[in-house]
Formats: C-alpha cells, structure tokens, sequence
C-alpha cells in the first residue's frame, strides 16, 4: 500500500526534541549511565533505519549498518557540539556517511572482482508487476548513480527530505547539494528514459497512466 | 512544482514505500533483534564517549602506542629500500635484468613501488638494468614507453634507448625508439628530462611541450631549419604549460603496435599535442557538470579525444554524452572503444552501452545485446542483456 503522504524529517514529531528529555539522554550518555544507550537505540532506531534503507536500498546487509551506524554514533559521541536540536540530524550524518563508507568498500571490491552487484531484497509481490519492476528498475538506476549522486537523489526524491537537511547530512554546502541533485536528477531521467515503464511513469504519472 | 517534479516525487515515494514494505521498516521483532545486538556491543565502547577520565586513559594509551610503534619503525626499518616493480594487471613481480616485452596488440604496465609507472606499447621491448633506492635504469631495446615518475628529491631514473640517454627526475614523458630506422625521439607531457647521444653537444634539456627527434631515419624539414638528417630536431615545440594536460596516459600510441604508426615520423606528433588536451572536461563531469563537461570536450575537438583516450576514460565520455542527452555523441564514443580496443572488458561493456541508448528500439538494440552476450557469456550485465532480449523478443511476437 502506498503511502498517501510523505513526511519530510522537519515535520516529523520527535519527543525527545521537543523537551529536555534529549539533553538528559546526552549527559546519561556521556555519563555512562545504565540504560542510557537502549533510551538511545530506542529514540532514533527508526531514523537510522529509514535512511540508511533510503540511500544503501533493501539490502542484506542493512542490519550490520544500523548496528555500524549507532556503535559509530556512540564513539564519536564527544564530538557532537550541537545542541539537542540538532541531535537527530547528527544521527542522520552519522548513518548517511556510514553508508557511504559501505559502499564504498563495495565499489572497490566489485572492481577488483571480489563483490558482485549489488542485489536487492525483492520488491512487495503485492505491488501489480508492472509497477514492481518500474520500482526495481528506478532502484538498480539509483545504485548505479556515482556514490554522490546516489546520496543526494535518495535523500530527496526517496526519502524526502528538504535540502538544508540534505547538507548536514552531506556536509556540503547547500548550493553544492543542489547542483549535484541537479546532474542526479539528470541522470536518473535519462536512465529511465531508456527503460519502457519509468518512462511511462514519468511521462505520464503513475495515477494518471492508471487511470 | 512542476508536473514533471511531481511525477518523480509520486515514484520516489511509491521506491519508499516499496523499499519499507520489502526491508519490513518497523517490525519489532526485527528492532528488538537489532537492540539486542547493539545493547550487547555497546558497553565496551560506551566508555568512550562519556567520561573524560577515561578519555584521558585513552589519550595516555594512545599515545604509548604510538611513540612505541614510531620507535619500532626507526629501529627496525630501513632508510631506504631499492624500489621494486609489477608487471601487468596480474601484478607478477618483476625482477632485475630482466627483459619484457609487451604483447602483440596491448600495451603494458610496469608499476614502481614508489608510485611510478611505465607503459610498454604493444611489442615493446625494456629490459630493467638496475633497481635501487632512487630510481630505476631501464634500456629500451625497441618501441614505446610512457613514464610516469613521481617526483622525489634526488631522484635517479635513466633511460637508455640505443646510443641515447634520458635521466629524469620526476615528469611524465615518452620515448620512442627505433633502431632499425635510426630514429630516436623524446616528448615531454610534465616536468624535464635531459638527453644525451650522438649529435648532441651537452646534455639537452627537453621541457613541456617539446619533442626532440634525433637519428637518420628522420626526413629533414625545412620549417626546423635542420640541414642534416642526423641532427638534432624540435619538432612541434609548444610554449610550455606549467600543468599537465592529458592524463598520463597516451593510450593510444601505446596500443598501436610498434612499427604500425609511420604516420607519427616526420610530421605532426601525436603525442606532442597531447599537452594541448586538458582533461578538464573529465574534471567538469566529476561535478556532475555534464552539459559542460561536454562542451568543453567539443572545443578540444571531440574526435580527437575518441582517437587519444584510453579505454576507460572513452567509456566515461560516453557516459557524461549520455546524461547530458547527447545520445549521438555517447554512440561515437562507444563505437571509437570497440573499434580502437576490440576484444576487452571495456568493448564488451561498450556493445552493452550502446543496446542500451537504443532504447525501445529493439531493431538497433538486439545486434549489441547479442553482441555483448558473444563476448562475455557470463559477464555482468549478462542476465541484464538476456532480458532485453527475450523482451525484445517477445515485443517481435506481439507485433508479429
């Protein structure tokens, strides 16, 4: 079933930055408080999975990086200044480049022989096939993009979130994340132009093709 | 927003849902799983973070370690060590006073552990006289090589080809040897080399841009002024460019065979002008500028860049004539690689690349999909091209 809204991460409701409940979790933590790092896991699980899924795809190996991605978090703890506030786009950064790291590694290793492409869970068998193969189409697009590419299309067209939020997960400037979705948006339409059913898709929209 | 910017939303939100549905976002068992995990891993970094006590132990540690892992390696490591070398992608390691000779239609790599590389021309002959701390001696017996060496103070790497002698510091340059036509020739892409031979009074430095010709297999010409076939010549001496313009890779003298190119002698270099090539369209592209890395390619004229780059870079030529939509100029990149390197990873990858800017057109589609599924059976865009064809097929069908 499709979502009918997408919320972008600004509008998500976050309560533990909506009070002092964040800044009591970062002092537990930086205090080594018993508990602290579950109330961690437990308040931003969601985002680091989301986005990692957003920016890595349905992959295998999803699970090693949400734990990669908060161990990360947790030793790079006393390098976060910010303020509460901004704890949730730190987590995002943190997970974001984690995935970069990943693949990475993979780009290497598939060059030199030693990783295959990247093989992606199958899409829901309850989406009609033609739909289905559009989303895997769009998806394999996606994960051929070159690496900086692939971070900022996923970012905002994907996972929707707005471009100032892009640049602190990127930790580029905001015009460069907007040039470079730009080149990525160019290269996903004209990749998709090539396959029969993206085209379709976005020559004419999903809904309106349907209907 | 556009209608085109909501349609790409609509899919990338229909991609969203899709991917939550597929990696079961939310799912608690799966959550309490992934907590489980962490909670058990967590506390032994945990400590890290927190307490600045133990960042001082850290910090007290870390230091220990490193002074003693300084002091290992000035104990225990040598100053300097001779340099050593691999050959080819197999990376087999080459020995002193060996010959090599690169094959019949491909050139060769030789790479210096110091970072250095040179390239053997197809059915080029080196043999590597002596390795040691700073540089290399290496005779040309026959053909071309491209050197790349990497600058360090007090550098020693020499040349020989026949009578000649090139010593180099830190530059990229060719030599092109030939003993049976008495020609001997040297260019410059960065930094200097001095020569020395016959016909050469002191040593001649040769800087960016230049290319000195010596040996009486080459015609006199009169805009050198030269009156004698065996004297020294410059030819297409350029002004000199304080940056390095092609990548320093000529690759495609280097798989011209030796000996094939007589078209190189007595006139325009091909190498030579190699210095004019900026790469800076390849830079434009990194960026993500694709409309200009592309005009950029056009103004350095565009078919010479199909004749000069090397493999990999033809294929990322065609990429960036592909996402700026030049579809036409994506194909004449991709067919230069299959004509210019036919046989390789590179050629099978471009039949690939041109099925697909074929699109829909399965006509013009299904010769390079067969074409690529000939070549690499088992390669990994295979099941990919499969596909294509049994779509294409079944597309024939329908229409039959």
């Amino acid at each position: 079933m499709l979502r009918s809204l997408r919320l972008s991460s600004s509008t998500v409701s976050d309560p533990t930055e909506t009070s002092s409940a964040t800044e009591r979790l970062l002092e537990a933590l930086r205090r080594g408080d018993p508990g602290a790092q579950a109330r961690f896991f437990d308040a931003y699980v969601g985002i680091v999975e989301r986005v990692l899924l957003r920016v890595f795809g349905p992959d295998s190996e999803l699970e090693d990086l949400v734990q990669e991605s908060f161990l990360q978090a947790l030793t790079s703890l006393h390098r976060f200044r910010g303020d509460a506030s901004n704890l949730t786009a730190w987590v995002r950064a943190v997970a974001v480049r984690t995935a970069q790291k990943r693949i990475r590694g993979r780009q290497v290793r598939r060059r030199t022989g030693l990783q295959s492409p990247e093989q992606f869970w199958d899409l829901p068998s309850a989406i009609d096939p033609a739909t289905q193969a559009a989303l895997a189409s769009a998806q394999r697009i996606i994960a051929a993009m070159p690496l900086e590419h692939r971070m900022v299309f996923s970012l905002r067209f994907v996972e929707g979130l707005e471009l100032r939020e892009i640049a602190e997960c990127v930790g580029l400037s905001l015009a460069t994340v907007k040039r470079r979705l730009q080149s990525a948006r160019e290269i996903f339409e004209s990749e998709a132009d090539m396959d029969a059913l993206l085209h379709g898709w976005l020559q004419e929209g999903h809904d309106e093709r349907r209907g | 927003m556009s209608a085109a910017d909501e349609r790409l939303w609509r899919l990338g939100r229909a991609l969203a849902d899709a991917q939550d549905a597929s990696a079961a976002i939310g799912s608690e068992e799966r959550r309490a799983r992934m907590r489980q995990r962490f909670l058990a891993e967590a506390p032994r970094i945990g400590g890290r973070s927190g307490s600045p006590r133990l960042h001082l132990r850290y910090s007290i540690a870390g230091m220990v370690v490193l002074a003693a892992a300084a002091l290992v390696l000035f104990v225990l490591l040598p100053r300097e060590v001779p340099l050593t070398y691999a050959v080819g992608e197999e990376q087999i390691a080459g020995l002193v006073e060996t010959t090599i000779r690169a094959p019949q239609s491909e050139p060769l790599d030789l790479q210096f552990s110091d970072g250095s590389t040179i390239e053997l021309a197809a059915q080029s002959e080196v043999r590597i006289s002596a390795l040691h701390e700073r540089g290399c001696a290496l005779e040309l017996a026959s053909g071309r090589i491209f050197a790349d060496v990497v600058h360090r103070p007090h550098n020693d790497w020499a040349v020989r080809a026949g009578p000649y002698r090139v010593d180099v510091i830190g530059t990229a340059f060719w030599i092109d040897w030939d003993q049976a036509a008495d020609t001997f020739e040297v260019g410059l892409v960065r930094g200097e080399v001095r020569v020395t031979g016959p016909g050469i009074d002191e040593a001649r430095t040769v800087r960016v841009g230049e290319t000195l010709r010596f040996g009486s297999g080459f015609a006199p010409r009169p805009s050198a002024g030269a009156t004698e076939a065996s004297k020294a010549e410059v030819a297409d001496v350029e002004a000199p460019e304080d940056t390095v313009a092609e990548p320093p890779r000529a690759a495609e003298w280097a798989s011209r065979p030796f000996g094939a190119g007589e078209a190189s002698r007595g006139g325009v270099v091909g190498p030579g002008r190699s210095a004019k090539l900026e790469p800076d369209w390849m830079a434009l592209a990194q960026d993500g500028e694709f409309t200009a890395a592309m005009d950029r390619a056009e103004a350095q004229g565009f078919a010479t860049l199909c004749d000069r780059l090397d493999a990999k870079a033809l294929l990322k030529l065609a990429d960036v004539a592909r996402y700026a939509g030049q579809s036409d100029r994506a194909a004449e990149a991709l067919l230069a690689l299959r004509r210019r390197f036919p046989g390789g990873d590179s050629a099978a990858n471009a039949a690939f690349d041109l099925a697909r800017l074929a699109g829909k057109d399965c006509e013009a589609a299904s010769p390079w999909l067969d074409r690529y599924l000939q070549e690499r059976p088992t390669g990994t865009m295979a099941d990919e091209a499969r596909s294509r064809v049994a779509e294409c097929t079944h597309r024939t069908r329908s229409h039959d």
